[in-house]
């Protein structure tokens, strides 16, 4: 058990210039042999500590990083240690575990660095004390997060998620230790549907994993929308400060803006943007547009301001197309329909929302007006609900948030901020390849017994998410769907 | 609860017997207990309520099934009884699920119900050691404060004293049973048997935690009355096989008959009549407050949960050699007899059905098993061991293998032993008792496959295997069967040895034999072994590529066979059980104060505190301590060693 190989970053998430990935365990040279250019066999000398590049397949080239090594058992937990100090952003953070996990190790759990120190001979008995109170604090926070992910809409998702596995399952099971009779070619047939299913829930799944960084690292919100349309109003009433200047000449915000600000505890990039006019010949405005398709681009959800006056048919058209440019590069948007208060006098047909319901009727849209506290709430909420279920959507029926869709805001399943940890990511990447297996293995013709054995390994590996027995609910999902006994 | 010394000093107390061990039930986990324990060497009395009702098949007369069936070579092969008398009394035998894998194949017959029973009866007289009693046990003698208790013998109905330092529990469903056939309630037992009062109180007195079940059965028809003819018929496996090693490979064994089942389906009446008549249901009014088992509902209760079910089978089973009784499976109820007659005339066939025995619901009291160490003694009483029913299990086979494992650690508690624990990969009687004493169990407990994390170890072909070393070790295996059992070993490791060195050259030959299975052609040449790992051939089609071998028992081959073609997934499952018995073999001492362990989480804390758990292992199964409790609990270990 503690001879894998295990990696997790030692310096806090978060921005920060540095950050530090410790990779321990018998396989963490080779780890580092695969991933490194030039291969890191010619400086695997005892804490030499070099400038090198990590590279891996499928990400190209990451990052320029500095490697040391400790060798068995001169090193913190008494095994072979590397670290890896890269660049602190999240993208880069994000891509250096990826690849060190692909390459073979395994996230660690809460205090395995210490507590392998501590087995390895490298810490004495008051050590081992602090060790225990860490693992025990560090597990009261998991359980809390596990508390609220089980309460929210991610145990939700989760469950609906492995709905189909745990069917196949079961229909296997029930097979197995109730049907008694021999196999039928039926049985088989329907089981590789559901398989197929289950995978294809599962690749949802594991697709989501961008979200959980959102946790982690905070939702990039970007304010886009024509000029003039309260966008600068809209940042400075969610930071709750005038960070952005208001006027009523368009073009005033010349630059990007950005907050930084918490919702519910959560961390949220909000960036204000320039109007995205079309045409200007005033250079420092056309840099301003060029730095709002960038922010656009890294955006988690554009909050996509439209307020009347209705803007000309040539501007309308262009809006539509940036528009489709973000839809088409998977971004979510949420249409506010802003100056609430102006369009109570307005006919339909001078109203831009108007239009744009019409034209995107699967798009999310609230109402906002910068005169109202109950907007500025319902958007703050809105904001929250999409970090924590990935969904735009009000769970409460009549809610006037996208009324006119209560199905989908978006791509199905892209659930975000569903999967927070690495150690989720792997989970579900584990838990496809062992459907993928099971489903191969029935149409080659094995027994139902050793199909068996890849499904619950499939399911074992997503309850470390969901901290479900699986052999109790397995269980309870025979007993339920199919009528047994005699 | 009196000690001895208070029941003796009391006027007119009377001691009528002494033994080593005393067994309450004579039940299959009473039988197995008290067999054990006497052929170890200990003077031992078995009481039952009547001695005309022993090892009773009260429900299905049936003994193995998937999960049982493996179960009961695993009792074989430690030295119980019950796989040799199933083979002295079966009249069907299947192997179901043949084509589903090796680790699901489970054999099942149906007994001779009046038969089994009579076999039982003459095995246990003939016990040198054993003394049978009929006599209702009211009362426990019991030494000692709360939490450090002694149990020194029982109290009979007649006011009677015996005596014995270990007493092993096995009442079945008879503790404070009533049985329930619509309005009609009644204090009784199984099969119109006397129900056992007073011994519940004492359990309750004892502070131990009890709870009531329920099951059921179906009604009993005449077979005269049944018309077969119109039903589907599921005949036996041409080819029986016995479940005890004992009787393996021996061409003169047979079962004592090989008789039909029949199928028929209940039909949209059936639906609309209980439907109608619900509120008669006592499980719906609320007369029956035990809890039942989800995989033996009954009739309304499946019509109720699965609406949409068009139709549920019937199987129509013989019971006996003696007797014209058929059980009907699938048509167990509880609903008053006028609509339990009404019911028979919407299901072809049984329009005319004699019924002779109705349906019933019967309810008992059973004790929480989480109060139970893996051994099965009570925590804090020594000497007091519960097995069978009465642990929250159901079952003749998961009561004969509690009764096995509590007779034999009653003995090794007296030689001052460890107890025997079979560990979950070792064995299904390894999981069911881990099961109930680690997790519980809120409903009537059955074995299934699916609990098993090692199934394809857990195999009906290699049970002997398996327990067999520990069986002799015991000393439960004779010496004779012990070298027999050691030439079959070296029979199945002889032939994967040759099978290994045979090289088969592509030939015509081999090419037709090939494609004929639907496999590819030899390039040039193949080991036999690695043929036969290929999922289309078997042992059999290759026969005529393989002109040095030998004819083998029917058993050796089938193992040879399992070994080779699953050698890679057995490897596989042999590296997960060697990591799982790394946490079973860390034991927690028995005085550990979990609430100075600093780190542990509180329900943690509280969780071990209460079930005391025998291992790092065993915690790790308790729920409510979580993965990194575990971890807390290694470095406090690595601590107290050190
Ligand atoms: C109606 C009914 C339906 C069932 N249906 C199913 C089913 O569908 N599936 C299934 O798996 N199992 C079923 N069972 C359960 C199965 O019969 C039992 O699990 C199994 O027989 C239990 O074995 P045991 O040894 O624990 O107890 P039992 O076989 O019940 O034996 C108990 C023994 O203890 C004796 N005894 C009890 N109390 C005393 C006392 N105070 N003093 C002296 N002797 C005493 C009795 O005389 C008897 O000999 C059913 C049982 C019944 C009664
Ligand atoms: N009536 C009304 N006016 C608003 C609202 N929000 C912003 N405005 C006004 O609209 C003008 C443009 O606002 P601004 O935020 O600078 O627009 P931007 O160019 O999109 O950033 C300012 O005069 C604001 O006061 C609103 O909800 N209702
Ligand atoms: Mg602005």
């Amino acid at each position: 058990m503690d001879m894998d190989t295990i990696a997790a970053f030692s310096t806090p998430p978060g921005e920060s210039g540095l950050a530090v990935l410790r990779i321990s365990g018998s396989h963490a040279a080779s780890i580092c042999d695969r991933l490194f250019v030039p291969s890191s066999s010619r400086f695997a000398k005892p804490s030499a500590m070099v400038g090198y590049t990590l590279a891996h397949g499928y990400w190209g080239k990451i990052d320029e990083v500095v490697l040391a090594c400790f060798r068995a058992p001169h090193s913190y937990t008494g095994e072979d240690v590397y670290e890896i100090s890269c660049h602190g952003g999240q993208a880069i953070r994000q891509a250096v575990l990826d690849s060190v996990l692909a390459a073979g190790a395994r996230p660690a759990g809460p205090g395995e660095f210490s507590r392998r120190a501590f087995f390895n001979g490298k810490m004495d008995l008051t050590a081992a004390e602090a060790v225990m109170d860490m693992i025990g604090a560090q597990a009261e926070k998991q359980a809390q997060a596990a508390y609220r992910q089980l309460t929210g809409g991610v145990s939700r998702v989760i469950h609906e998620r492995t709905d189909h596995l745990y069917g196949a399952l079961a229909r296997l099971e029930m097979l197995l230790d109730w049907d008694e009779e021999e196999e039928r070619p039926e049985d088989r047939e329907l089981l590789v549907c559901e398989l197929e299913y289950a995978e294809r829930e599962l690749r949802l799944l594991a697709d989501s994993f961008a979200g959980g960084r959102i946790i982690r690292e905070g939702l990039a919100v970007v304010i886009a929308g024509s000029p003039n349309v309260g966008k600068s109003t809209l940042l400075n009433a969610l930071s709750g400060r005038d960070r952005a200047i208001v006027s009523n000449i368009p073009g005033t915000t010349r630059d990007t803006v950005e907050v930084d600000l918490t919702l519910d505890g959560y961390l949220v990039h909000l960036t204000d943007t320039a109007g995205l006019a079309i045409d200007s010949d005033d250079p420092i405005e056309r840099e301003g547009i060029v730095r709002a398709e960038n922010a656009l681009r890294t955006a988690d959800l554009i909050l996509w301001v439209l307020s009347p006056p209705l803007p000309p048919e040539d501007e309308r058209r262009e809006e539509e197309v940036r528009i489709d440019r973000c839809l088409a590069e998977g971004k979510e948007i949420l249409f506010v329909l802003g100056k609430d208060d102006l369009r109570l006098t307005l006919s339909a047909e001078k109203d831009p929302a108007h239009y744009a319901v019409e034209r995107y009727p699967d798009l999310p849209s609230m109402t906002w007006s910068d005169r109202s506290e109950d907007d500025l709430q319902r958007l703050k909420e809105t904001l929250v609900r999409f970090i924590e279920s990935g969904s735009l959507m009000s769970p409460v029926e009549g809610s006037e948030i996208a009324a006119h869709d209560q199905v989908k805001s978006h791509g199905e399943g892209q659930s975000h901020g569903l999967l927070t940890h690495a150690r989720h990511k792997t989970a579900v990447d584990r838990a496809v390849e062992l459907v993928k297996k099971a489903r191969a293995d029935l149409q080659a013709g094995l027994s139902f017994d050793l199909v068996a054995i890849s499904l619950k390994e499939a399911l074992t590996e997503l309850s470390t998410i969901t901290g479900e027995d699986v052999s109790e609910t397995l269980i309870d999902k025979i007993f339920s769907r199919f009528c047994i006994g005699k | 609860m009196p000690s001895l010394a208070e029941a003796r000093s009391k006027e007119n107390a009377f001691v009528a017997g002494e033994a080593d061990i005393i067994v309450v039930g004579a039940g299959h986990a009473g039988c197995e207990a008290a067999l054990a324990a006497a052929r170890l060497g200990r003077r031992v009395i078995l009481f039952t309520m009547t001695l005309d009702s022993l090892a009773n098949l009260p429900c299905n007369p049936n003994i193995g099934g998937t999960a049982k069936g493996q179960m009961v070579r695993e009792i074989d092969a430690l030295g119980g009884e019950m796989g040799r008398l199933a083979d002295l009394h079966m009249i069907q035998y299947r192997m179901l699920n043949a084509t589903k894998g090796p680790a699901v194949m489970s054999p099942r017959a149906q007994m001779d119900r009046t038969g089994y029973q009579r076999g039982m009866k003459q095995v246990l007289e003939s016990e040198p050691l054993l003394t049978l009693i009929q006599q209702e046990i009211t009362g426990l003698l019991v030494a000692g404060e709360t939490g450090d208790r002694k149990v020194e013998g029982v109290i009979a109905a007649t006011g009677s004293l015996y005596i014995a330092s270990d007493v092993i529990l096995c009442p079945g469903t008879f503790l404070d049973a009533r049985v329930i056939i619509g309005d009609s309630v009644r204090s009784s037992g199984p099969d119109q048997l006397a129900p056992a009062c007073g011994l519940g109180d004492a359990l309750t007195a004892l502070g131990l935690p009890t709870r009531r079940f329920k099951t059921g059965t179906p009604g009993r028809f005449h077979r005269r009355s049944v018309d077969l003819e119109q039903m589907e018929l599921q005949p036996a496996d041409r080819e029986a096989k016995p479940f005890s090693f004992e009787n393996e490979d021996d061409p003169s064994w047979r079962p004592a008959a090989e008789l039909p089942c029949y199928i028929t389906w209940t039909t949209d009446e059936t639906k609309k009549l209980l439907s109608d008549n619900m509120d008669r249901s006592p499980l719906y009014s609320g007369v029956i407050e035990g809890i039942g088992p989800r995989y033996c509902p009954s009739i309304e209760d499946k019509i109720v949960k699965f609406p949409n079910h068009a139709r549920h089978h019937v199987f129509l089973e013989p019971t006996g050699l003696d007797t014209h009784e058929m059980y009907a499976s699938g048509l167990s109820t509880s609903m008053p007899e006028e609509i339990q007659r009404a019911m028979l005339k919407t299901v072809p066939g049984m329009e005319q059905a004699e019924m002779m025995r109705p349906a019933y619901a019967i309810e008992y009291l059973c004790v929480d098993p989480t109060v139970l160490e893996l051994s099965l003694e009570v925590k804090g009483i020594e000497g007091l061991f519960l097995a069978g029913q009465i642990n929250g299990s159901s079952g003749y086979e998961e009561a004969a293998a509690q009764g096995l494992i509590a007779g034999i650690n009653a003995v090794r508690r007296q030689q001052d032993k460890d107890p025997l624990i079979i560990d979950r990969s070792e064995g299904y009687i390894g999981v069911l008792i881990d099961d109930l004493v680690t997790k519980g169990t809120n409903e009537p407990y059955r074995l299934m496959t699916s609990r098993a994390e090692y199934r394809l170890l857990l195999r009906q072909d290699n049970a002997d295997a398996r327990l067999s070393p520990i069986g002799y070790e015991i000393g439960l295996l004779s010496e004779e069967r012990w070298q027999r059992f050691l030439k079959k070993q070296r029979a199945i490791e002889h032939e994967k040895e040759r099978l290994s060195a045979v090289r088969v050259r592509k030939s015509e030959l081999s090419d037709r034999i090939l494609q004929d299975a639907g496999s590819t052609p030899l390039k040039t040449t193949a080991r036999m072994y690695d043929l036969l790992k290929r999922p289309e051939l078997n042992y059999e089609m290759l026969a005529p590529l393989d002109p040095e071998r030998q004819e083998l028992p029917p058993s050796v081959r089938e193992s040879v066979e399992i070994q080779i073609r699953y050698e890679g997934y057995l490897r596989m499952e042999r590296d997960r059980v060697e990591r799982f018995k790394k946490l079973e073999h860390k034991c927690l001492p028995s005085g550990i104060d979990y609430e100075r362990i600093r780190g542990l989480r509180l329900e943690a804390r509280q969780k071990l505190s209460e079930r005391r758990p025998q291992s790092i292992g065993q915690a790790s199964r308790i729920s409510g301590v979580s993965p990194a409790d575990i971890q807390v609990l290694l470095v406090y270990m690595e601590q107290w060693n050190g």
